[in-house]
């Protein structure tokens, strides 16, 4: 779907019936991702920090949204890990591009840059659900 | 400093073994010149060849107060041979880069007969320069007169470029502070402004002054690595409330430790205080001159392990009495309850004949 598409044709709940699982340690960053996914129709599964994070990464969901970096030297990677292991898609969010860009490139997945409009969000998951 | 004396005895031709430093006993057994005799010269002479410091004498009764004695750490520091410095002022070590201000002041120094230490820009044969320590003082006779005068030398290259990375560390850090601040304020601005000319100038005004609380909050913290351990957040907490108290930090009371930081921790307290202040100055404590709040904090474990249980009391006495039960209400308690919610926290409301009791609890990781 091209961009003008979407902006012609806006799909109210784009996320309708999947599920997320967002990993965010800035609880009002997270309030507000949070609350536009399930305006955008999904069930959102919330981890605060890199051990809710692996613990809920056990749980159903069809997409993931990490932040990458989390608390004071603790990176998204593990759960990373256990993601690759169960082939689910998922986007990275990043403030620090500069410092984390090197451990990014390794992942090797979409990522979105911090601070990034909620509807870019949204785009990114579909898009992650829906390979082209 | 131990890098410097490796360095020194790397070079030497028995590595691991020191050699034997010659120049003080040949200096000793020049006879006349010298005033180092006795046990006294024993001394002098072991102390000079076991030192890694750079050592020279110089004497003033001569011509151009030439040196006289250098011991071998003297020579490797600069790079010369001993014939090529003796007999010759020490200024030779000087250099387009040595500040003439600090020459000044070892040149009044050596006048006055005073002992003075100074850091100047020196260098070796090569041309290569480096940053001295310099320790310059007199050396009497007996008599009191005045026979030498000493000097230490000590390469603190090192320490200048670590001090020149600090400084550099400092400048960008109240750069950053005062960017941080701009921004705050500019963003505060853009919502008051589009809030006017939206026609809501009052939800504006609410926005702009939670964003101003946090920006008080971050700045409060600013100076603070969070990766250095739990902080005192006393600082943080009378900067975020001494604006809406009556009688500014006058009318607080603060107590607890020190708190494992981090922004979400600071963001989660500004927003969390920024609502009970504006309550407290609507209906509490903070609507009376005399109103006073008391705010103490405590941690617990969490038996989880990664983090640990914040507990904050926020106790309002004095101010107007209450007859009913008030309820705080709007978004500000929204906020509060749900961003509370989100990291599994809590905050319990109860009033008194005093005023308001609130108990805020939330995990904030360590």
């Amino acid at each position: 779907m091209s961009k003008l598409e979407s902006i012609k044709r806006p799909d109210e709940r784009p996320l309708a019936g999947r599920s997320v699982l967002v990993v965010e340690d800035e609880i009002l960053i997270a309030m507000d991702i949070n609350e536009h996914l399930e305006s955008a129709g999904a069930a959102v599964i919330y981890g605060r920090n890199l051990s809710q994070g692996l613990e809920k990464v056990e749980q159903q969901f069809d997409v993931a949204l990490l932040d990458v970096s989390l608390g004071r030297s603790e990176t998204c990677l593990p759960i990373v890990e256990r993601l690759r292991e169960r082939g689910i898609p998922f986007v990275l969010h990043s403030g620090d591009l500069q410092r984390w860009g090197e451990t990014i490139s390794n992942i090797n997945a979409p990522v979105l840059e911090k601070p990034c409009d909620t509807t870019r969000i949204v785009q990114k998951l579909r898009e992650a659900l829906d390979p082209v | 400093m131990q890098d410097q004396s490796d360095k020194t005895f790397a070079a030497d031709d028995q590595p691991g073994r020191t050699r034997r430093d010659d120049a003080p006993e040949r200096f000793r057994k020049q006879g006349g010149s010298v005033d180092f005799s006795g046990s006294s010269g024993v001394l002098f002479e072991q102390a000079m060849a076991q030192t890694r410091m750079a050592i020279c004498l110089s004497d003033p009764a001569q011509p151009d107060c030439p040196i006289v004695f250098v011991n071998r750490a003297f020579l490797e520091l600069t790079g010369y041979r001993e014939d090529e410095v003796l007999g010759r002022n020490c200024r030779f070590l000087q250099g387009p880069g040595s500040d003439r201000a600090v020459v000044n002041k070892m040149r009044e120094a050596i006048t006055n007969e005073d002992v003075v230490i100074v850091e100047l820009l020196n260098y070796r044969k090569s041309g290569e320069a480096f940053w001295n320590a310099l320790h310059l003082g007199p050396i009497y006779h007996d008599d009191g007169t005045l026979r030498y005068i000493f000097g230490s030398q000590w390469d603190v290259t090192d320490v200048h470029a670590a001090r020149a990375d600090e400084k550099h560390a400092r400048t960008m850090e109240r750069e950053i502070s005062h960017r941080m601040k701009n921004m705050f304020a500019v963003i505060a601005s853009i919502v008051t402004m589009t809030g006017k000319l939206d026609g809501s100038e009052g939800m504006a005004a609410r926005i702009s002054e939670r964003i101003r609380s946090l920006g008080r909050a971050h700045e409060a913290m600013l100076d603070i690595s969070f990766s250095s351990g739990p902080t005192d957040p006393n600082r943080l907490f009378a900067d975020l409330l001494a604006p809406y108290a009556p009688q500014g930090a006058g009318s607080l009371e603060l107590s607890g430790g020190a708190l494992p930081m981090d922004s979400n921790t600071i963001s989660v307290l500004a927003l969390v205080l920024h609502e009970l202040a504006i309550n407290a100055v609507k209906y509490g404590a903070f609507s009376v001159p005399e109103g006073r709040l008391e705010v103490s904090w405590s941690l617990q474990d969490d038996p989880a392990g990664s983090e640990q249980l914040l507990t904050l009391h926020w106790r309002e006495s004095n101010g107007p009495r209450i007859e009913t039960a008030p309820t705080i209400e709007g978004a500000g308690t929204g906020i509060m309850t749900r961003m509370l919610q989100m990291c599994e926290g809590s905050i319990e409301f109860d009033w008194d004949d005093s005023g308001l009791h609130a108990q805020l609890l939330f995990p904030i990781s360590v």
